[in-house]
């Protein structure tokens, strides 16, 4: 594939550029014909799953039944948008998916960078891998599993309350998932246990892409460990780093359902319910399928300006965006 | 064009090709599949058609009736058998999943949904199949035919349990206040009356007794999880002398309805357990265990009480009872507020119109009538008895007087498990059209409803309790239930998108965080801890709800009016 790439592209450079127009496109176009006939199943797929579906926004405008055909639906403009927004729990809900959203992203970047940089400095291989394979794991459990280890490790006889108890840092058990505020941070360490070992494969990869040689010179140099992570391997992880900011911040509304709603309960509900366990609530689980709809562009639209935001003010540090 | 590029778009045609194929693939395979299901053993007379039936009531194990020896039975006359798939998961999301995709089973219940799949146009209206071939399902639900019908007039499910007659149940199958025996030993049979005096035995044993075999007792435990949250908040509806009707109370006289949540019962209520609480007799882990767990902490034997019914706590209590230790079981108490209360906790005789079993839309019009005629098979009353009783002379035997009984072996093997699923019990005894109360012939319909069963039953370590409490039966206690022909308003249809449904996921929402806020709450905050909630509590659309609910009582009520003349 390699060599066919080099020759396509030596062959359109040998071509006139400078005469634009129809006519030269056609004729690039008929030249890389191949590799044009190549993208078109994926075309097809881009535009049946992620076009084709924005169709199914219109629900958020109607009463939707789903026995009616599509012209025998009751418009309704607005009114699941405002029920979402005149709902006296949706600044909560936001604030939720928000915060939670914002721990899983600094923890996540945090314990994930600071894996990978510890795990290359190991210089014993065996111990190595032992250490990556058992920190990514709890990735390949299903959060409903996790969940039941989660709670029953909170629980009052778990063993969370049996070591504090033991060390003489608490004087009686703390029911951890009754107490609202602790929520916040048992989703973020949970979280990260789950998944700092898969995280911290894609930074593994970065810092192996960095050149060795660097390592050398500055160890002839007189570099400290310290400064050959600080002044080698986090720069040159740094484009891989800002690449995936830019890409999670897109997804900041996107706070995961599965813990909230296996975690949640009545007493920490002011803390855990977010957007996606809210929309369950009243949207799905009552069958109002438009409201669910009308929360999901919501989310789209954010995670859209987010994005961009991002994705310019990484360009205007000079970093260079995603596109 | 080159020979690189030929080989390229050789390829790519393939591709397409293996994609195009395998989508074609599936497709005409699913096709033989139903085909396949209709036309099994094809000969001519004996052709057995399979169903496939979805049962979203609970948990279970997914076999074909023709497994069983009665749906052998039921095969061989009808020539109809049914794959059984049961819910694994939250029915309404499982069911959400049918409606918005238009894909169903043949024979659905759709259990707390049947009203969201009835407003989709997923059940067929079954009027005129009943009318054409159905005359003994006909007959069975004579009575409640008009309450069947929705507001369009048409029958879209069949509901098990039509009945006709009352016949007081020996065994507690309804909520009551659960006390372990060894503490009600212990203490000299004490019977607890009121809910003060409830609480005070646990208090008692309790205190004298701050471990069960060697982990901390449990004074008093609660069933919160998901959409189980009724079994504590239905509490003050029951200690008022109210039945399981729902979110609402329903006045004899007037037949309205009024919602109790923000009424002086259960402001009275939540003050006991907040007390409760104080003296640390209340689980701490209520708000946050779930369903499993609460079951397990019951079978552990370290809680000494907690209010349920007994279809719901029924694993964890039928495990205790299957052991050899007669003490570690719990026996219920009809509590109420004050001595002067009549308790209500026993069903009075109703009829619920939803769920049910229904044919879903699509199928084709020879199914139909296959799987109607199956089911009116079911509706004889010989083939009533069978599900209920089984085979004459194996399952049961009858007297000279006509009087069925079962002897100590047969209500030994009927009781098992393994019996009762090979037989077919578990499957077809209920869900499927089903009477209740007592045949033409004077027998009860389930047989530990006779007495001459019922008397049987009870080992030497239930009859030390029925002894001391000076009853026959684990029932005797209850008071025999008033007659509410609206019952239950709980089976009031509520319709997708109205305020009411709004309402009851508001109401929901709230109990679950205001109530463990308001029974942890320092007993000094209680007043404080109430009027947030009762505030929060008047922004709902009760009315709505109550209007509901207050036009199908008088409604349902009107109707067994009328079909008893």
């Amino acid at each position: 594939m390699a060599i066919e790439s080099n020759t396509l592209e030596s062959k359109t450079k040998t071509i006139p550029t400078k005469n634009k127009g129809i006519k030269a496109f056609l004729k690039k176009c008929k030249d890389q014909q191949a590799l044009l006939w190549m993208t078109v199943p994926f075309i097809i797929w881009v535009f049946i799953f992620k076009y084709l579906p924005v169709w199914g926004w219109t629900m958020a405008f109607q009463d939707f039944k789903p026995a009616l055909g599509f012209s025998d639906q009751e418009w309704v403009g607005f009114k699941h948008f405002a029920f979402l927004f005149t709902d006296d729990r949706f600044l909560g809900v936001l604030r939720n998916t928000l915060a939670q959203s914002l721990i899983n992203l600094v923890l996540g970047f945090l314990t994930a960078i600071t894996l990978a940089v510890l795990i290359n400095e190991l210089s014993n291989m065996k111990f190595k891998r032992v250490v990556q394979t058992i920190s990514y794991l709890p990735h390949f459990l299903s959060w409903v599993v996790a969940a039941a280890l989660v709670s029953s490790v909170l629980s009052i006889d778990g063993i969370i309350n049996d070591i504090l108890m033991g060390l003489g840092l608490i004087d009686d058990e703390i029911l951890w998932l009754g107490i609202g505020e602790y929520f916040w941070g048992i989703l973020g360490a949970a979280e990260t246990w789950k998944n700092v070992g898969w995280n911290a494969i894609i930074y593994l990869a970065a810092i192996s892409m960095i050149d060795q040689e660097q390592y050398e010179a500055a160890k002839i140099d007189g570099a400290s460990r310290i400064q050959r992570i600080f002044y080698i391997t986090i720069p040159g992880m740094k484009s891989v780093i800002i690449v995936l900011l830019i890409m999670n911040i897109g997804y900041i509304l996107e706070a995961g359902f599965e813990p909230q709603y296996l975690l949640g309960n009545g007493q920490n509900v002011e803390y855990s319910e977010n957007i996606d366990v809210f929309v369950i609530k009243y949207g799905i689980s009552m069958f109002n399928f438009s409201l669910a709809t009308a929360a999901g562009m919501f989310k789209t639209v954010i995670s859209f300006i987010f994005l961009i935001a991002a994705n310019s003010f990484s360009k205007k540090m000079g970093q260079g965006g995603l596109y | 064009m080159n020979e690189r590029n030929g080989w390229l778009l050789l390829l790519l045609a393939l591709l397409l090709f293996a994609l195009v194929a395998c989508s074609g693939d599936s497709e005409e395979a699913s096709k033989d599949d139903t085909d396949s299901d209709n036309t099994e053993t094809g000969e001519d007379s004996g052709e057995v058609f399979t169903y496939h039936f979805f049962d979203a009531s609970g948990p279970g194990e997914d076999i074909n009736t023709a497994e069983t020896t009665l749906g052998k039975m039921f095969e061989e006359e009808t020539g109809v058998n049914f794959d059984i798939e049961h819910i694994v998961g939250d029915v309404n999301q499982k069911i959400g999943t049918m409606i918005a995709s238009g894909e169903y089973p043949t024979l659905l219940n759709a259990e707390q949904s049947t009203d969201a799949v009835i407003d989709a146009g997923g059940f067929i209206p079954l009027n005129d199949l009943i009318d054409e071939y159905a005359p003994n399902l006909k007959e069975m639900y004579a009575p409640y035919l008009e309450m069947m019908k929705r507001d369009d007039g048409n029958i879209y499910v069949i509901s098990s349990g039509a009945a006709h007659g009352y016949k007081k149940p020996a065994n507690l199958n309804q909520g009551a206040w659960w006390i372990k025996r060894d503490v009600l030993k212990e203490l000299g049979y004490p019977e607890p009356k009121t809910l003060d005096q409830y609480f005070d035995i646990i208090e008692e044993y309790t205190t004298a007794n701050p471990q069960i075999d060697g982990a901390d007792t449990i004074g008093f435990t609660a069933l919160t999880h998901d959409w189980r949250f009724f079994a504590l908040s239905n509490q003050p509806m029951h200690l008022a002398g109210y039945p399981n009707d729902g979110g609402a109370l329903i006045d004899m006289g007037t037949q309205e309805a009024e919602v109790y949540n923000d009424k002086d019962i259960t402001k009275r209520w939540l003050q006991k357990l907040n007390e409760v609480n104080d003296k640390g007799l209340f689980d701490q882990e209520s708000f946050t265990q779930n369903y499993d767990e609460y079951l397990a902490k019951i079978t552990s034997g370290r809680v000494v009480g907690f209010f349920d019914y007994r279809w719901q706590a029924g694993q964890a209590l039928n495990t205790l009872q299957e052991d050899d230790d007669p003490y570690n079981d719990y026996m219920g108490f009809p509590v109420v507020f004050d001595e002067d209360v009549k308790d209500q906790y026993l069903d009075p005789t109703g009829f619920t119109a939803s769920p049910g079993i229904g044919i879903t839309v699509g199928t084709p019009e020879e199914d139909q009538i296959r799987i109607i005629k199956f089911l009116d098979h079911m509706a004889k009353e010989e083939s009533q008895k069978l599900i209920t009783w089984g085979i004459e002379g194996e399952t049961y035997e009858v007297d000279e007087d006509g009087r069925y009984y079962r002897t100590e072996e047969q209500i030994e093997e009927t009781s098992k498990t393994e019996f009762r699923d090979s037989f077919g019990f578990s499957t077809l005894e209920w869900g499927w059209p089903r009477m209740n109360g007592e045949y033409a012939d004077g027998n009860a319909v389930e047989p530990p409803k006779q007495e001459e069963v019922a008397s049987m039953m009870y080992d030497e370590g239930d009859q030390e309790f029925l002894d001391a409490y000076e009853i026959d039966t684990f029932t005797g206690l209850f008071s025999e239930p008033d007659e509410r022909p609206w019952y239950p308003a709980y089976d009031a249809p509520i319709e997708t998108g109205s305020e009411a449904q709004l309402y009851e996921q508001q109401l929901d929402d709230l109990m679950k965080r205001k109530f463990p806020e308001i029974i942890f709450a320092d007993p000094g905050e209680f007043d404080q801890q109430w009027g947030a909630y009762a505030e929060e509590f008047s922004g709902l659309p009760k009315e709505a709800y109550e209007k509901v609910i207050t036009d199908f009582v008088q409604n349902k009520a009107k109707l067994m009016e009328s079909s008893k003349e």
